[in-house]
This record gives C-alpha cells, sequence and structure tokens, in this order.
C-alpha cells in the first residue's frame, strides 16, 4: 500500500493564485466572490485530504493485521470453519479497500457516494460469507479474523464521506459484532474477555475515526470563523462592513442591468409593471444604503458575520464607541468575547455587549481621552466555566469589575482611550 | 494569531480523551461480563479504573502531564493486579482486559503527549512499565509472542494517529491562515470599493432619478430621451464597476444636487495620466489639493480638458505646462503651450472649439475665461472659477 506519497495536487506555499482570482471575480460581481470562497473552501478541503492518507495508513496497517490473524488462523490446528469461504470475504475486502483507496486519491481525497456504496455492498458481502462461514462454531466472533478487515476498511474510508454516514456504517457493523457476541453467550463455553476484545479492536477503530474527523470539521470551521473574524480588527472607525459592500456592488449592477436594457431596446417602454417594481425596489434599497452609509463599527461587523458569535451575541452600541478603541483595546475585546461564546464547551451562552455612554470629561486637559464602560452580560455559563484567558484579555481594555446575579454574570470594563478620531 | 489558538492542543486533548475512554470502557467490559470468575479482581480494580477515568476526563481538558503520568502508573498497577493469581486472574478475560488497558487505552495519552521532551521522556517511560506489566500480566493466558504484539501494534498504531492528526490540523491551520490573510485583503478591496462607490454621489443620483423615472413608466419624457439618458447611466455605472470614477456630463432633465465638495488634487492627477497616454505631456504647477463645489469642480475640470485637448490637437508640441494658483475666492488654471499659436482676430474661437465646451461651461458657473495667442509664440488660455 503505497499511500504515503504526497497527495494529489500539493498546494503552492503562498498559492499566489488566490487573489488574483478573487480580485478577478470581484470584477464580475459580489456572488462571484462568495462562490470562489466555497470553490476553495471544497478544493483545498483544508487538509482533510491530509486526514484521509492517515486515515488509509492506519488502516492499511490494521487490514494486515487482520489479514495475519487470519493467516495465523488458517494454518493453525484446528481452523474454525470453512478457510475457502473465508478467503473469498478476504478478497472481497481487499477490493474494498485498494479500489477504494485508489480511487479516493484520484478524486483528490473525496470518493464518489457510488464507490462508497459499492465499497459498503462489499463489506457487508464479506460480512455475509463471514456470517456463513463461522455458522455453527460455538463462539463465532473468536474465529471471525474478517471483522478486522471490515473495521480497517472503514477506518480508511473515513476522511473521505460525510461523518454522518460513516457512523450509520460502523453502526450496522456494531450490530453485526454484537450479534456474534450474543451467539457466543448462548453457547456453553462464552469467554467474555477475549470475544470483547475482538469487538474492540475490531470496531472501535473506524468508530473513533469518524468521531474525530467530525471534530476536525468542527476545529477546521470554528478557525476559518476566527480567522474572518480577526480581519475586522483593522478596520476604520466606521466601515461598511463586507455584507453592505456587496450589497451596494450588487444593486449597482442590477441598476446597470436594468438601464443597458432599457437603452439597447430589450427592455421595452413603458416598463411592464413586474419590471418597474423592480427598478423602484432597487432604487429606493440604493437610496437606504448610500444614506445609511457608514455607521457600524468593526465590533459590529465581526459580530455580523461570524457564524459562530453571530446568532448568540447582541450588541449595543449606538455611538460607535468601538471604533474609539486602538488595535491592541480591539484585539482584546474580541478575544474575550471569542473566548466567552465561541470556546465554551457543551452549554450554549448568549452574550449582550453594551457600550457607552460616553463618561463626561470633567478635566479639561484630558480634552483628547475618552472614557466609556463595556458592559458584558452572559448568560448560561457558570463563573467557574469560563475560560480563565478572559480576565487578561480583558485587562487589555481597561479595568474591569464583575457582577453575578441569577444565572447571569455581568463585566463591566471602563475603557479610557485617546481618541484620534474623535474631533469634538 | 491574534485571538487565542488554542484549537489544536485542545483537539489533541479531546481526542486522546475519546480513545482512552473507550479502551478503558472496553476494558473494563471484559472483566465486568465474567463476573463471576472476576469478582475479586474487579473488586480491586474498580477504585483504579475510576481513578483512570477521571484522569483521561481531566487530561481531556486540560492537558496535564502530571495526570497523564499518574493514569500510566495506575495503568501499570491496574494491569499487574490483573494478573495476580491471587485474586484470580491471569485467566483469558483477565489477560484481555489488561491488554485493552495497556494496548488501547494507555497509549491514547500519546495523542496530546508528543510535542515536548518531558513528555516524550515521560510517555517512554510509562510505555515500557506498560509493556513489563502487561508481560508479567499475561503470561499465563497468551504467548508473549501475541502479547508484545498486541502491544505494539496499539502503541504503534496510537504513534501513527497523533503523527497524522498534528499533521493535518498544521496543515488546515496554515491553509485557514493564507485564506485569512486573502480574507483580509479581500475586506480591505471591499471597503475602499465601498467608499469609491459611496462616493460617486453625482453619478448615484441621476441613476436614481433615472430608476424612479423608469418605475413611473417615464411619464413626461419622451422614450427616445429616457432610453438616451438610461445609456449614459448605464456607461457611468459600467465604468464604476472598471475601476473608474467617472462623473456624470449631463443630467438630463433632472436636478442635481451640487452641494458635496472634492478632492481637486487627485482628480487632476487623472486628467494628467490620460494625455499622458494620448502623447501630451502635462506639466504641472501650483496648489494640488483644492475643494470646490462639485458642478463647478465638473465645469472646471472639463474645460481644462477641454484646453489640452485643443494642444494636443492644433499646437504641434507635444507638452504643455498647467499652473493653478487660487486666492480666498477664485481658482485659475494657466493652461500655456509653445506651439504654433494663433492670430486672434483671425480665427474665431469657435472654430477651436472653445466657445461651446469651455468659455460657456465656465460662464455658466459664474467663472470667465481669457485666451492669449500669436502665430508662432504659442497660447495660453486663463480659466477662473469662483470657489464659493
Amino acid at each position: 500500500m503505497n499511500e504515503t506519497t504526497a497527495p494529489g495536487a500539493p498546494l503552492p506555499e503562498e498559492d499566489p493564485t488566490v487573489l488574483s482570482r478573487l480580485v478577478r471575480a470581484r470584477q464580475i460581481g459580489p456572488r462571484a466572490v462568495s462562490a470562489l470562497k466555497d470553490d476553495l473552501a471544497k478544493d483545498s478541503r483544508l487538509g482533510y485530504g491530509y486526514l484521509g492518507i492517515g486515515a488509509i495508513a492506519i488502516g492499511s496497517f490494521l487490514f494486515l493485521r487482520g489479514l495475519a490473524a487470519f493467516v495465523v488462523d488458517a494454518v493453525g490446528e484446528s481452523p474454525a470453519g470453512s478457510t475457502p469461504l473465508r478467503v473469498i470475504a478476504w478478497a472481497l475486502l481487499a477490493i474494498a479497500f485498494v479500489g477504494s483507496s485508489l480511487l479516493a486519491r484520484r478524486h483528490r481525497g473525496r470518493r464518489p457516494a457510488l464507490v462508497f456504496s459499492s465499497a459498503m455492498v462489499l463489506l457487508s458481502l464479506a460480512l455475509l460469507i463471514e456470517t456463513i462461514a463461522v455458522l455453527g462454531t460455538p463462539q463465532p466472533i473468536l474465529h471471525s479474523s474478517t471483522i478486522y478487515g471490515v473495521g480497517a476498511t472503514l477506518l480508511a474510508l473515513v476522511g473521505s464521506r460525510p461523518a454522518r454516514e460513516l457512523l450509520l456504517a460502523d453502526g450496522a457493523f456494531a450490530v453485526v459484532i454484537a450479534a456474534m457476541v450474543a451467539s457466543g453467550v448462548a453457547s456453553g463455553s462464552f469467554e467474555p474477555g477475549p470475544s470483547v476484545q475482538m469487538a474492540a479492536t475490531a470496531l472501535l477503530p473506524p468508530l473513533i475515526g469518524a468521531v474525530v474527523v467530525q471534530g476536525f470539521g468542527t476545529l477546521v470551521q470554528l478557525e476559518l470563523d476566527r480567522s474572518a473574524v480577526e480581519s475586522t480588527l483593522l478596520a476604520p472607525r466606521f466601515a461598511f462592513g463586507m455584507r453592505a459592500s456587496d450589497e451596494l456592488a450588487r444593486l449597482d449592477l442590477d441598476a446597470e442591468r436594468i438601464l443597458d436594457g432599457v437603452a439597447s431596446g430589450s427592455i421595452h417602454l413603458p416598463l411592464d409593471p413586474k419590471v418597474a417594481a423592480g427598478a423602484s425596489s432597487i432604487a429606493t434599497e440604493l437610496r437606504l444604503l448610500l444614506v445609511a452609509g457608514r455607521h457600524d463599527t468593526w465590533l459590529h461587523h465581526a459580530i455580523e458575520e461570524s457564524e459562530v458569535l453571530g446568532p448568540v451575541v447582541t450588541l449595543t452600541d449606538p455611538e460607535g464607541l468601538a471604533g474609539f478603541l486602538d488595535a491592541s483595546e480591539r484585539e482584546g475585546l474580541l478575544s474575550a468575547v471569542w473566548l466567552l461564546v465561541a470556546e465554551s464547551v457543551r452549554v450554549q451562552p448568549t452574550l449582550q455587549i453594551v457600550i457607552g455612554p460616553r463618561n463626561v470629561e470633567a478635566d479639561a486637559t484630558a480634552a483628547s481621552r475618552i472614557g466609556f464602560p463595556v458592559a458584558l452580560t452572559v448568560d448560561g455559563v457558570p463563573r467557574r466555566r469560563i475560560d480563565p484567558a478572559v480576565w487578561p484579555a480583558l485587562d487589555r481594555v481597561g479595568d474591569h469589575s464583575e457582577m453575578i446575579a441569577g444565572g447571569s454574570m455581568t463585566i463591566v470594563t471602563s475603557v479610557r482611550t485617546v481618541a484620534q478620531q474623535a474631533a469634538g | 494569531m491574534p485571538l487565542s489558538a488554542g484549537g489544536q492542543p485542545r483537539f489533541l486533548a479531546r481526542t486522546a480523551r475519546l480513545i482512552g475512554l473507550s479502551f478503558l470502557s472496553a476494558s473494563f467490559l471484559a472483566l465486568a461480563l465474567d463476573v463471576p470468575a472476576t469478582l475479586d479482581v474487579l473488586a480491586v480494580t474498580v477504585p483504579l479504573y475510576a481513578a483512570m477515568a477521571a484522569g483521561f476526563t481531566i487530561i481531556g481538558r486540560t492537558r496535564s502531564l502530571v495526570w497523564s503520568a499518574c493514569v500510566l502508573v495506575l495503568g501499570a498497577a491496574t494491569i499487574l493486579l490483573l494478573g495476580l493469581d491471587a485474586l484470580g486472574g491471569g485467566t483469558g478475560s483477565t489477560s484481555s482486559a489488561a491488554i485493552l488497558l495497556g494496548s488501547g487505552a494507555l497509549p491514547a495519552l500519546l495523542v496530546c503527549n508528543l510535542d515536548g521532551p518531558a513528555r516524550i521522556v515521560t510517555l517512554s517511560l510509562g510505555a515500557a512499565l506498560a509493556l513489563a506489566a502487561t508481560m508479567v500480566a499475561t503470561a499465563d493466558a497468551i504467548t508473549p509472542i501475541r502479547s508484545v504484539l498486541s502491544f505494539a501494534i496499539g502503541w504503534a498504531a496510537l504513534v501513527g494517529v497523533s503523527f497524522w492528526l498534528s499533521v493535518s490540523i498544521s496543515r488546515a491551520l496554515a491553509r485557514i491562515a493564507r485564506l485569512g490573510r486573502a480574507h483580509l485583503a479581500e475586506r480591505h478591496a471591499t471597503e475602499t470599493e465601498a467608499q469609491r462607490r459611496q462616493g460617486a454621489r453625482l453619478l448615484h443620483d441621476t441613476v436614481l432619478a433615472t430608476l424612479t423615472l423608469l418605475a413611473h413608466s417615464g411619464v413626461g419624457v419622451g422614450p427616445d430621451a429616457l432610453r438616451a439618458q438610461a445609456s449614459e447611466d448605464a456607461r457611468l455605472l459600467r465604468q464604476l464597476r472598471l475601476g473608474g470614477t467617472p462623473m456624470p456630463q449631463s443630467s438630463g432633465a433632472y436636478t442635481l444636487e451640487a452641494t458635496e465638495t472634492s478632492d481637486l488634487g487627485h482628480t487632476l492627477e487623472s486628467v494628467k495620466q490620460r494625455f499622458d497616454r494620448m502623447g501630451l505631456a502635462v506639466s504641472w504647477h501650483g496648489a494640488g489639493r483644492l475643494l470646490l463645489p462639485s458642478d463647478v469642480l465638473d465645469a472646471f475640470l472639463l474645460s481644462l480638458a477641454e484646453c489640452l485637448e485643443n494642444v494636443r490637437r492644433h499646437s504641434g508640441v507635444a507638452d504643455a505646462e498647467v499652473t493653478i494658483t487660487q486666492d480666498e475666492t477664485t481658482v485659475r488654471a494657466m493652461v500655456t503651450d509653445t506651439g504654433v499659436g494663433f492670430d486672434l482676430d483671425q480665427v474665431d474661437s469657435a472654430r477651436l472649439g472653445l466657445a461651446e465646451s469651455v468659455i460657456a461651461r465656465i460662464h455658466d458657473v459664474g467663472g470667465r475665461t481669457r485666451l492669449f495667442s500669436a502665430p508662432g509664440s504659442g497660447t495660453t488660455v486663463v480659466l477662473e472659477v469662483p470657489k464659493l
């Protein structure tokens, strides 16, 4: 099994095409950009391909181990059941294993559903043959070396299909194994220890593999989201944000299409009611967007654009004070928010951020400095469950104190920052 | 990575916990299913199993090295107890439990402990201890070769798992960092783009007016006029999309708001570049940053461009001088060339295209135009526009 060579297409170090492709897509329109981003994410699969090759390597190791166990058993003094039938079962397994591994390489780490279902059919056939072969023996599982091969093949498939499908297959496999163990219990000479050992070594690797790959996917999504959120840290005090920008570009493009249509005569004058309504709604949206302008801060965009923060964080910052925070303070605040929400395990907290109102400064010499409170109210997380890294992150923003009332905790941080951009 | 980058170690720790607890349960199950025979050994080892389960749980959260070492020692002790004849050990079931523990649960610690010398040394010592214990405990029930083989397969597979997981995560994180940088650049570009689009107020005003007119079926405006206006607006939108900063030259029948001021210096530079491309070198003198109301700016800029176009076409030289000066009330541009010149009395200024394109346009915004020339001594045009 020579699967340890580099995967399909090793990516160049900095992938210079990504940016230029993005820039080109930008001229076509906003939808092209998001389509391209999806495409990029799928294209590289962000390490899934590599993970899949690891699964194949470890799977082939376990496959050979099972094969060795079969050979030892077959040449032993009292081979249980029918050896020729087992040879057929192992041949089917080998076809499933080698075939799906090779096809996975050809499809850059992904296996088409057809390949996956064929592999499943081969595995089921092998299990069926195994069952026929051990029929009548007192403890079928102790002589079923084939199940090692089935487990190893399921493990090798782990990186290339959605975790749900694999867990389903593992579930079916578990039922077969449980049946084998159960039929052993019925026999007089049941050996629980070795039976459990066989069952565990065949079943646990693919099962754990599927769960690990699922966790890997979650990790990748979380990291992607975080890196998108981080890009807001360098934004000016007020910004359009990606969504409003895309929206503006889209509306301009829609307007251009209608005007072009009218100019070229492909849209007849006077407009039919549907097109007229379309023109009217484009004009309204465009007007709103242009009037609205830039009133949202980086923090607003960070929360709005994040799939992790968006649903659980609400931000109240009518004066746009978050925009006054400098880079380090922004980083501290965003880290704290992220740690409170995204990194908490098992519980799904909600977070309310209230920024302001601005303190009235009595000190005339401190005219360029402004102060305001940032209140973070967390619901649904006990104090001890909060990541201790939250506190040093908030230290970068300002002095903070916490209040606990019922099930919720409020952390108030007083910010004093130099307002370079705050004229007046 | 500015935000806490704890994803990788946390994921590895959770994976270690998952594998550890799975095999620990299997090992316990092997004992529990054989309960009459293994009652004594089960009674003795239950606290140890509980302690190991607690250890794995804590490791899953904190990746504690101390707990890893404790689990290894507890594991070796449990394996030894499983082999004690006095407790009814050394049977098939206890051997299986020992193998599952020593070759499945304990090597799970590898997954989160291969990233430092201290951790690697601890794990190696633990592995040696577990191997010795397994050999002793399973000697009665299975051959030494089989127990060594199981042990080697378990530990080797988990070394492989640890290695592949670390490499996969590193690659994924590097890839994400690259995408993150691309995203940052994209955000920057989008923001600039949005500002440029929003800044094109004059353009959007006429587009909005045309769209509104279209939405009301063009009442009061002839279809041809409407079509011409739509064509002009679509052209400007296309220019905007392709990266230009177009300014509408006429606004059809609509009134434009002209209260915005814009940055002249930037626009002058683009005029200069345009003529550079067409083969006329323009030398620029004087104030580069001027603020003018946008209708005045429009007229000023278009007239200036028209003057330069005249120089390019008629003067016979390839360079021109533009001097811009200002006082409190007026902005003045002087366009000079050293070309053929002409006799002002003999050549009608209308023939030079100046009457409509320059003089009238400047007059409309309350400014004035002066023209100086003589055959053989070049031409000078002075444009004056009011600032407010």
